[in-house]
């Protein structure tokens, strides 16, 4: 039964996380199949204008037009589609030929570059004739540069180092909007500058495709794979940003409209403004909505952390109308989710409780914390849970209480435990009574009356006959011993008195008073070091060295005795360690002495009926520490035993109450 | 030596007989009741109201554990009644819980006696209640 409530804990839990984890596998995977589209794209696009160039069919319209052909810019397109294909292969291309496909594409690209800066008045190769109307054909620095900024970022993605990549990518995303942009809003004015010089827009456009794979590729969360990820957040970023370059695009469209049909000159400013503003909109946005994704993944997370949790996690209004409500709780009470929101607390409180809802909601108000306090609970099917319920108020951004949260744990297994636990403490101690009382009354009579017998007709009695009451009455002596002693043992109540600061060193004074005859009969020798204040019952603990040091008296060996005591600290629990020169014993017995009524010696030699040790791991146990010992026989005996000490904030406490 | 009536409330026969045999013994002018249990013993002790059959008794004796009503319970009632509270009561038992000993000497016990093992320190134990109560202390 227990098995099965684990399994399906473990269960929920699974679930939530891997609810939190979703959204993100999947978003990786939607902007991979996105970077991979578009790279199909450019590729299949620069293919259809490579095949323009060279075969005279089918596009030779397109060709008369803007893709008029000429050897440069073809080359272009080869190296376009080159950059495309490996971004279209580069998931994979962990292999050694797909990487060489990248490396080659970035070289040639870089080739290219540097041909433009060392050679491009120089090395020219007769055009067929451009739109422009030159004759010889040169790359144009627009299309070096996105050429090579795509080829770098290939490389950097290829290294690793995606945030790097996705920067480049960027780069040339922004030149070639600012060409595009510059196509659309006045050509003319584009030519003037060094970087809108005779880049094409299909080429601005393809080289913008490409990095924008690089975008899609690099895992590092840019802006663009976050508008790729889909979702809520993605879907209100794409749109604002397809708005935030659009709108200032048109914007700038109109106002060049207006002055050309004016016949006033577009300046080059003027085109310039549309991707600026367009550039500051889009950054603002992208800052904008990384908060609005962490805040989403943050919030994201807390759902997963109360949904899987088992306790039942309640918010409420002021009202005390529910407002929320996780599993835990559809689990604890019955009530689904779409049941209880808008119903009262009143609903999972007994009948007999009326007043228990408004006194927490009372409290709350007053920004009261309800520590966990033990309650009972009505569930949907009407049975009523033990539960321990801590409550606190929910407050607004500007400090005002709007509501208030409970946790609510079912303790019913619990309370039930502790009952038992009880009961059968009670009837431990029944017994307990019962042996004290009721089985020393028959044993006192068999002792007596066998003396008495003993007196009556001593002179009618054989000395085997006198042995025989003898053994009679000694016999219901020990046993009332062991009554005792069992009574002592049981006794040291796991809930006796409370655990206080004890200090050690009043403890071993009085215990060294009572041992202070017996020392001297036998010539031995009881010291100790400085002992520490701990955790402990004084009378217990009292008991403890008395049963201790008596034992290294009882078992003492020729050579006069010594018992040292010494305590040392380990982290928060003090180690005792008293170390006798006595008789000693095999350590494979050490076990052995902890246990009831066990005894390594006869008893004509040592008399004792072998509680004491059993008494001392007892009251050990009761302070939460541990008991060993080692010895060896002939040399002495070790026993070790640790006590919770204060912690130094206790003590620091104690030190000022002190002082006042 | 003045005559010593003692009121002895034990079920147990055979310490009854125990602790008779060691007054008489001890005390030669006695008067001695044994009752075997609490009912038992206020029955008696109706008796010995003033204008009764009987003299009130000097000394009680009681057990803790007897049928019917135990040890506390007729302590309880002894003190309730003005002529009775006076009235020494020696609890005599084999009952070392500490909740006992307290128990009976906040219903206004005089002594608490554990009933000692051994024929002789259980002679001693009665010979000094006897003694106390006849001869160092005064009683009303």
């Amino acid at each position: 039964m227990k098995q099965v409530a684990i399994e399906r804990r473990s269960n929920s839990l699974g679930e939530g996380v891997s609810n939190a984890a979703r959204p993100l596998a999947s978003g990786i995977k939607r902007s991979r199949r996105a970077g991979y589209a578009l790279a199909v794209t450019a590729f299949v696009v620069c293919g259809a204008i490579l095949a323009g160039w060279s075969l005279p069919f089918a596009i030779s319209e397109l060709r008369q037009d803007a893709l008029y052909p000429s050897l440069v810019t073809a080359m272009s397109f080869a190296l376009l589609s080159l950059v495309g294909q490996s971004c279209a292969i580069f998931p994979s291309g962990r292999e050694l030929p797909q990487r060489k496909v990248v490396r080659m594409s970035a070289l040639i690209a870089m080739v290219v570059f540097a041909s433009y800066l060392l050679t491009a008045y120089v090395w020219r190769i007769p055009d067929a004739g451009s739109p422009l109307g030159r004759d010889w054909g040169v790359t144009s620095p627009g299309t070096a540069i996105t050429l090579l900024l795509n080829g770098t970022a290939l490389l950097a993605l290829d290294g690793g180092r995606h945030r790097l990549a996705s920067w480049i990518a960027t780069t040339c995303l922004i030149v070639c909007h600012v060409n595009l942009v510059g196509y659309l809003l006045d050509h003319s004015a584009m030519q003037q500058t060094l970087l809108f010089g005779y880049m094409s827009p299909i080429t601005a456009a393809i080289a913008a495709i490409l990095s924008m794979v690089v975008l899609c590729l690099a895992d590092d969360g840019n802006w663009l794979s976050y508008i790729v990820r889909g979702g809520r957040a993605g879907i209100l970023r794409g749109r604002l940003m397809l708005s935030a370059i659009v709108l200032p695009i048109l914007v700038e469209a109109i106002i060049a409209w207006f002055m050309t049909n004016y016949d006033m000159p577009v300046p080059l400013g003027q085109a310039l403004v549309a991707s600026i503003v367009g550039l500051i909109l889009a950054h603002e946005i992208i800052r904008t909505s990384h908060l609005f994704e962490r805040l989403q993944e943050v919030s994201a997370r807390l759902v997963a952390i109360i949904e899987s949790s088992d306790d039942a996690i309640v918010g409420k209004d002021l009202d005390g109308r529910i407002v929320s409500w996780n599993r835990g709780a559809e689990r604890l009470f019955g009530y689904r989710e779409t049941e209880i929101l808008g119903e009262t607390m009143a609903k999972l409180i007994p009948g007999d409780r009326p007043e228990e809802g408004p006194s927490m909601l009372a409290r709350i108000r007053q920004s009261q914390r309800l520590k966990s306090f033990q309650t009972r609970r009505v569930r949907k099917d009407g049975t009523e849970l033990e539960v321990s319920v801590t409550a606190s108020p929910i407050l607004a951004a500007d400090g005002t209480i709007v509501g208030a949260s409970s946790i609510t744990r079912d303790i019913t297994d619990l309370v039930q435990i502790n009952a038992q636990l009880l009961r059968s403490n009670a009837e431990l101690e029944q017994f307990a009574y019962v042996a004290s009382h009721d089985m020393r009354e028959p044993l006192r009579m068999m002792a007596n009356y066998a003396e008495l017998l003993e007196e009556h007709c001593g002179d009618k009695l054989d000395d085997t006959a006198r042995q025989y009451l003898d053994h009679v009455s000694h016999g219901a002596i020990r046993m009332q011993q062991m009554i005792s002693d069992l009574l002592a043992y049981s006794r040291v109540d796991p809930q006796g008195r409370p655990l206080v600061p004890t200090p050690v060193e009043p403890i071993l004074e009085r215990v060294a008073t009572l041992f202070k005859e017996p020392l001297a009969e036998c010539g031995g020798e009881l010291s100790w070091g400085e002992m520490p204040v701990v955790l402990g019952d004084d009378l217990q603990l009292g008991q403890v060295f008395q049963n201790v040091i008596g034992n290294a008296i009882k078992f003492r060996g020729e050579q006069p005795l010594q018992i040292r005591i010494d305590a040392s600290r380990e982290g928060n629990s003090w180690t005792f360690r008293v170390v006798d020169n006595g008789i000693g014993f095999e350590t494979a017995h050490a076990g052995r002495i902890f246990e009831m009524f066990q005894r390594l010696h006869p008893r004509k030699q040592y008399p004792g009926s072998g509680i004491g040790l059993a008494i001392v791991r007892r009251i050990v146990d009761r302070h939460n520490g541990k008991i060993w010992v080692t010895s060896r026989p002939g040399e002495g005996t070790e026993v070790y035993f640790t006590i919770e000490g204060i912690s130094t904030d206790a003590t620091a406490a104690s030190a000022h109450r002190r002082r006042q | 030596m003045r005559l010593l009536r003692a009121l002895i409330v034990e079920d147990n026969d055979a310490d009854a007989e125990l602790i008779c045999r060691t007054l008489e013994k001890e005390h030669g002018f006695l008067d001695i009741t044994v009752t075997i249990d609490g009912v038992e013993a206020l029955e008696y002790l109706q008796t010995c109201l003033p204008g009764g059959e009987r003299p009130r008794p000097d000394l009680i004796l009681l057990d803790l554990n007897l049928p019917r009503l135990d040890g506390p319970g007729v302590l309880l009632k002894i003190r309730e009644i003005p002529e009775f509270a006076v009235i020494p009561v020696v609890m005599l038992t084999s009952s070392d819980a500490e909740a006992d000993v307290r128990r009976c000497y906040e219903r206004g016990a005089n002594c608490y006696v554990l009933k000692p093992i051994g024929l002789k320190s259980y002679r001693e134990a009665i010979r000094a209640i006897e003694r106390f109560w006849t001869q160092t202390v005064l009683l009303p």
